[in-house]
C-alpha cells in the first residue's frame, strides 16, 4: 500500500471533520458572545467542541464509506489488491487453528455454532488445512463437564478424532487473552495462521477459506479482521439491532477502510490473525497498580493491534467479506451488562493513549474507544448544563435602556443559531441511516431482503424512533458506568447472558426505576422552571420515563417474531438464511430433540460423561493438606448436600482423579434416590 | 485371582456360578441399573455379573452396612468392566487411571465397534474391534509446538510503566 493513498485519504478526511466540527463550534460562540460569554457557557463550549469532534468523526467516515460504496467499492480494500508474494510451491501448505476461547458459555449453542462452521468448512473441501481449538475456561463444573462431552460427540459425529481438540485451562489467568496466549505458547509452533471465534461467532467455509487465501497472498499483512453482521436473533430488541446493524454498517465499514486502509484494527473475534507477528510482538504485559486501570488488559484487542502496527506489520478491515456473523445480547439490560464490561476494557486505555513509542493513529484509536464511552457522561454533563443555561436565561430581566440611550436596545436572540447548530448535530447523527437508506434503493435484491420499499422505509422509521428512545437510558447507563470505574470499581468477568429471556416487570424495574424517576425528576424541573426548555427535553424525558415498559416489551420473543411475521425489522440474512445459520439451526434443533442435559447438575453418574473427564484430567501431584480438604468436601456433600458446596469447590472436586473416581461411586451408592445422584 | 476365575467363566459361559442370595432392597437393582449404563444388556449376564459383584462385596463389609456394600458393588463392577475393556484393548496393567478411562469414554460415548457384552462373552475379542477403538481414543490436544511469547514492555508518560518479565 503506497504510503501517499494513507497520506492523502487521511488529511482529506481529518479536514472534513475539523472543518464541520468548526463551523458548528463558530455558530454557537457567536451566539454566545453576542451578550458577553459566562462561565458556564465556556463549560458548555468545551463540552460541545468534543461531542461535536465525535459526531463528525463518524458522520464522515459513514459519509465517505456511502461514497465508495456508490462507486462500487474502493479499489484500494484488501481484497482487491493484487497478490503481493506468487504463491511459492516450496512452503508447506499452511496449517490454521481455528481457536474459541469458551467462558462460561452456554455448551449446546456453542456447539451447535462449532458444528455449523465445521460442516460448512468441510463444504468447500478444505477442512484438512484446519483444526479446531476450543480453549476453554470455563469455571462452571457441570458446564465444564458437558463441554467435553459435547467436544467428543462432535469429534465422533465428523469422524474429526485429532483435529478437533479441546483443552480447560486449570487457572484462567489474564482472562481471553490469556486463554489465547497459552495456546500460542504451547501449539502455536503447530499453525501458521489462527483464527479466532467468539463463543456466538459463526463464519462460513468459504469465509475462512478466503481469510487464509488473503493471508497468503499478503504476506505483509498481521491480521485481517473482518465484519461480523448479527444473526439469529428473536426476540425485539436484538431484532432491531440486528437490523440496524445490517443496513446501517455497510457504509461505516467501508468508510472506515477509506481513511484507515493497512492500519485499521481488531475487534477481539473472527479475524485471522499470522502467528509469528503475533507471537513475537503481541504478549501482553501486566499493567502496574490495581483494576480498574491497571492489571489485566482487558481489551486486549486495540492493544494487539497496536502493537503489531507499531512494528510493521499491516492491519487490514476486510470490508467486502461476507459470511462472518455473530450474535448480539438478547435485551437492553444484557446489552447494557455487556457496555460495562467493555466500557471497563476501553477506558483502561487511557493509560495506552500515553505510552511511548505508539503513533498518533494508535492513540487516536484508543482515544476513540474511551470516547465511545465517555461521550455518554459528556451528552449528559451537556443537557444539565444547558437546562441549567436555559434557567439563567429565563430568570435574567432584559435591561432595554442603557445610560442615556433614549432608545431601547433590545436583547439579542441567538434562537436562529442555535437552533442551526441543534438541526446540524442531529442531522450528523440521523444521515448516515439516510445513506445507508439510499444506498439500498440502488440495489433492488437487496432491498427484497429488507422486506420490500415499503416495510424497510417503515422498519428505518422504527427503528429511528427506538433508538431514539433507547439513547437516553444508555446515556445513562453508561455514564453510571463511567463514574463507577472511575471510582475504581471493577466489574469482574461475570459471563455473557446470550439466551433469550424475557424480562419480568421486577427485573426491568430494578434496573430502570432510577431512570424512571430521573426522567420523571428532570421533566418536571424543567416544565416548572424552564417551560421552553421542557419541549426540547420530550424526546430524552420519553425514553426515561418509559425505560421499564420499553425494556419490558423489547426483550420479548413473542413480539420479535411477531414483527418478523409481519416482515419488519427484516435482514437479508434472516429473509434467506446463508447456508452456515441454516446449518447452525438444524444443529440447535437436534440438540433440543435430543434434550439437553439438566442445568446445574453435575453428572458424575453417567459413566461415560464420567470417564471421559477423567481420560482428559492432567496428571498434576496433590499435597496431603488438599487431599484432607477435598475428603472433607466430599463429607459435607455427603452430610449437607451438595448446594452446601460451591461452584469452586464442586470443580476441585471434579479435578481430582480420585476423588472424582469416589463421586462416582457415590452417586450410584446414594441410600435415598431409586436414581443416581447428580451433584 | 478368583476374580479372574469367575469372570472367566462369566465370560465363556455368560452366566454366573454364584449362588444367587437375598440382598437388602433395591441394592441388586442398583447395581443392575450401573451394569446398564456400562452398556452391558444381555440380562443373564447383568444379573450374573451384578452377583458376583455383590458377593465380592459382602466379604469385604459387614452386615447391616447397606450403603458401604453397594459401594463396594459398584467399584467392584466398574473393576471387572475396566479389566475385561483393558483385555479386549491389550492395554498393560498400570495405576494410571487415564488410559482405561479414556477407553471406557471411547467405548460409552460412541456406541463403539466392540458392544460392552463383547468384552465379557469372548476372552479374546477380536484384535480389529480393540484397534478400532484406540482410533477413536480421545485425543484432546495436538502434542505441543511450543513458541516463546515475551510479554511487550510498555512504557508510559503520567503512569507508571510495566516492567519486562520474561
Amino acid at each position: 500500500m503506497p504510503g501517499y493513498v494513507r497520506t492523502l485519504r487521511r488529511t482529506f478526511f481529518f479536514i472534513l471533520v475539523i472543518l464541520t466540527a468548526f463551523a458548528a463550534l463558530a455558530m454557537i460562540t457567536s451566539a454566545f458572545l453576542q451578550n458577553g460569554i459566562t462561565p458556564q457557557e465556556i463549560v458548555l463550549l468545551v463540552l460541545y467542541t468534543l461531542l461535536i469532534l465525535w459526531v463528525s468523526t463518524s458522520f464522515w467516515t459513514a459519509t465517505l464509506g456511502f461514497w465508495c460504496l456508490l462507486r462500487g467499492g474502493d479499489k484500494r480494500s484488501i481484497s482487491r489488491l493484487p497478490p503481493n508474494l506468487p504463491p511459492t510451491s516450496d512452503q508447506e501448505p499452511a496449517l490454521t487453528a481455528l481457536v474459541m476461547p469458551i467462558y462460561n458459555e452456554d455448551p449446546v449453542r456453542v456447539f451447535a455454532g462449532l458444528r455449523a462452521i465445521y460442516q460448512s468448512l468441510r463444504e468447500t473441501g478444505r477442512a484438512d488445512e484446519f483444526e479446531l481449538f476450543i480453549l476453554s475456561d470455563t469455571r462452571d463444573p457441570d458446564t465444564w463437564m458437558q463441554e467435553e462431552v459435547n467436544w467428543y460427540r462432535m469429534c465422533r459425529d465428523f469422524n474429526a478424532h485429532g483435529k478437533i481438540f479441546y483443552r480447560n485451562r486449570e487457572k484462567n489467568i489474564a482472562r481471553k487473552s490469556g486463554n489465547i496466549e497459552d495456546f500460542c505458547r504451547r501449539w502455536g509452533g503447530r499453525y501458521r495462521y489462527m483464527i479466532v471465534l467468539d463463543a456466538d461467532s459463526l463464519m462460513a467455509g468459504e469465509t475462512l477459506a478466503k481469510m487464509v487465501d488473503l493471508m497468503e497472498a499478503h504476506p505483509e499483512v498481521a491480521l485481517i479482521q473482518s465484519p461480523p453482521l448479527p444473526v439469529n436473533h428473536k426476540s425485539l430488541f436484538a431484532r432491531i439491532l440486528q437490523f440496524a446493524s445490517s443496513l446501517y454498517s455497510d457504509v461505516f465499514i467501508a468508510g472506515i477502510n477509506f481513511w484507515q486502509l493497512s492500519d485499521s484494527n481488531y475487534w477481539g473475534h473472527n479475524a485471522i490473525i499470522r502467528m509469528q507477528p503475533f507471537v513475537q510482538h503481541c504478549g501482553l504485559p501486566k499493567l502496574p497498580g490495581r483494576e480498574p486501570f491497571g492489571g489485566e488488559i482487558l481489551s486486549h484487542d486495540f492493544v494487539e493491534a497496536a502493537l503489531l502496527r507499531e512494528a510493521g506489520w499491516e492491519v487490514w478491515l476486510a470490508t467486502d467479506l461476507k459470511g462472518s456473523y455473530e450474535e448480539l445480547p438478547p435485551t437492553l439490560i444484557d446489552y447494557a451488562k455487556r457496555d460495562r464490561r467493555w466500557c471497563q476494557g476501553n477506558l483502561q486505555h487511557l493509560r495506552m493513549v500515553f505510552a511511548r513509542g505508539f503513533s498518533g493513529l494508535s492513540r487516536l484509536y484508543f482515544l476513540m474507544g474511551i470516547m465511545s464511552y465517555l461521550s455518554s457522561p459528556l451528552w449528559f454533563l451537556f443537557l444539565v448544563l444547558t437546562g441549567f443555561e436555559a434557567y439563567v436565561q429565563s430568570q435574567t430581566m432584559p435591561v432595554y435602556f442603557f445610560g442615556d440611550n433614549i432608545f431601547p436596545v433590545w436583547p439579542e436572540s441567538y434562537a436562529v443559531e442555535m437552533t442551526t447548530v441543534l438541526l446540524v448535530t442531529l442531522a450528523m447523527l440521523f444521515l448516515p441511516k439516510l445513506w445507508s437508506f439510499l444506498l439500498l434503493l440502488t440495489r433492488p435484491r437487496m432491498l427484497k431482503g429488507y422486506g420490500g420499499m415499503i416495510r424497510a422505509v417503515l422498519s428505518v422509521f422504527l427503528e429511528s424512533v427506538f433508538s431514539m428512545l433507547t439513547a437516553p437510558i444508555l446515556m445513562l447507563y453508561q455514564s453510571k458506568f463511567v463514574v463507577a470505574i472511575l471510582l475504581r470499581r471493577s466489574v469482574g468477568w461475570p459471563p455473557q447472558n446470550r439466551g433469550d429471556h424475557r424480562l419480568s416487570l421486577k427485573e426491568a424495574t430494578l434496573a430502570h426505576g432510577g431512570q424512571t424517576l430521573t426522567g420523571l425528576g428532570a421533566g418536571w424541573l424543567s416544565y416548572e422552571y424552564v417551560p421552553d426548555f421542557f419541549l426540547w427535553l420530550v424526546p430524552v424525558l420519553a425514553g426515561l420515563v418509559l425505560a421499564v415498559p420499553i425494556s419490558i416489551l423489547s426483550s420479548s420473543t413473542k413480539v420479535g417474531l411477531l414483527a418478523r411475521k409481519l416482515g419488519f425489522f427484516m435482514t437479508p440474512e434472516e429473509n434467506r438464511a446463508p447456508r452456515v445459520v441454516e446449518l447452525l439451526h438444524e444443529n440447535l434443533a437436534k440438540a433440543e430433540q435430543s434434550g439437553a442435559q439438566t442445568e446445574g447438575e453435575l453428572n458424575v453418574a453417567d459413566p461415560g460423561t464420567y470417564s471421559l473427564h477423567l481420560a482428559l484430567l492432567p496428571d498434576r501431584p496433590i499435597k496431603k493438606r488438599q487431599r484432607h480438604q477435598l475428603r472433607a468436601w466430599v463429607y459435607q456433600l455427603v452430610e449437607d448436600g451438595p448446594e452446601t458446596l460451591s461452584a469452586a469447590e464442586k470443580r476441585a472436586l471434579i479435578s481430582d482423579p480420585e476423588t472424582l473416581t469416589r463421586l462416582h461411586t457415590l452417586a450410584w451408592s446414594w441410600k435415598d434416590n431409586d436414581t443416581p445422584q447428580s451433584f | 485371582m478368583n476374580q479372574v476365575r469367575t469372570l472367566e467363566k462369566v465370560a465363556t459361559s455368560g452366566v454366573a456360578e454364584s449362588v444367587s442370595q437375598s440382598w437388602p432392597p433395591g441394592i441388586k437393582e442398583r447395581v443392575v441399573a450401573y451394569l446398564q449404563s456400562l452398556g452391558l444388556s444381555r440380562r443373564d449376564l447383568i444379573e450374573g455379573l451384578a452377583e458376583d459383584c455383590l458377593n465380592r462385596a459382602r466379604r469385604r463389609v459387614g452386615r447391616g452396612a447397606v450403603e458401604e456394600l453397594l459401594k463396594r458393588a459398584i467399584e467392584e463392577a466398574l473393576r471387572r468392566f475396566d479389566h475385561a475393556l483393558a483385555r479386549a484393548m491389550r492395554l498393560s496393567p498400570s495405576k494410571d487411571p487415564h488410559p482405561i478411562a479414556a477407553a471406557r469414554a471411547a467405548l460409552l460415548l460412541t456406541g463403539g465397534p466392540l458392544a460392552a457384552d463383547a468384552l465379557f462373552e469372548n476372552p479374546e475379542p477380536p484384535s480389529e474391534a480393540g484397534e478400532m477403538l484406540r482410533e477413536i481414543l480421545p485425543r484432546s490436544t495436538p502434542p505441543e509446538a511450543p513458541v516463546s511469547m515475551a510479554e511487550q514492555p510498555l512504557r508510559f508518560w503520567l503512569f507508571k510503566s510495566t516492567h519486562q518479565s520474561s
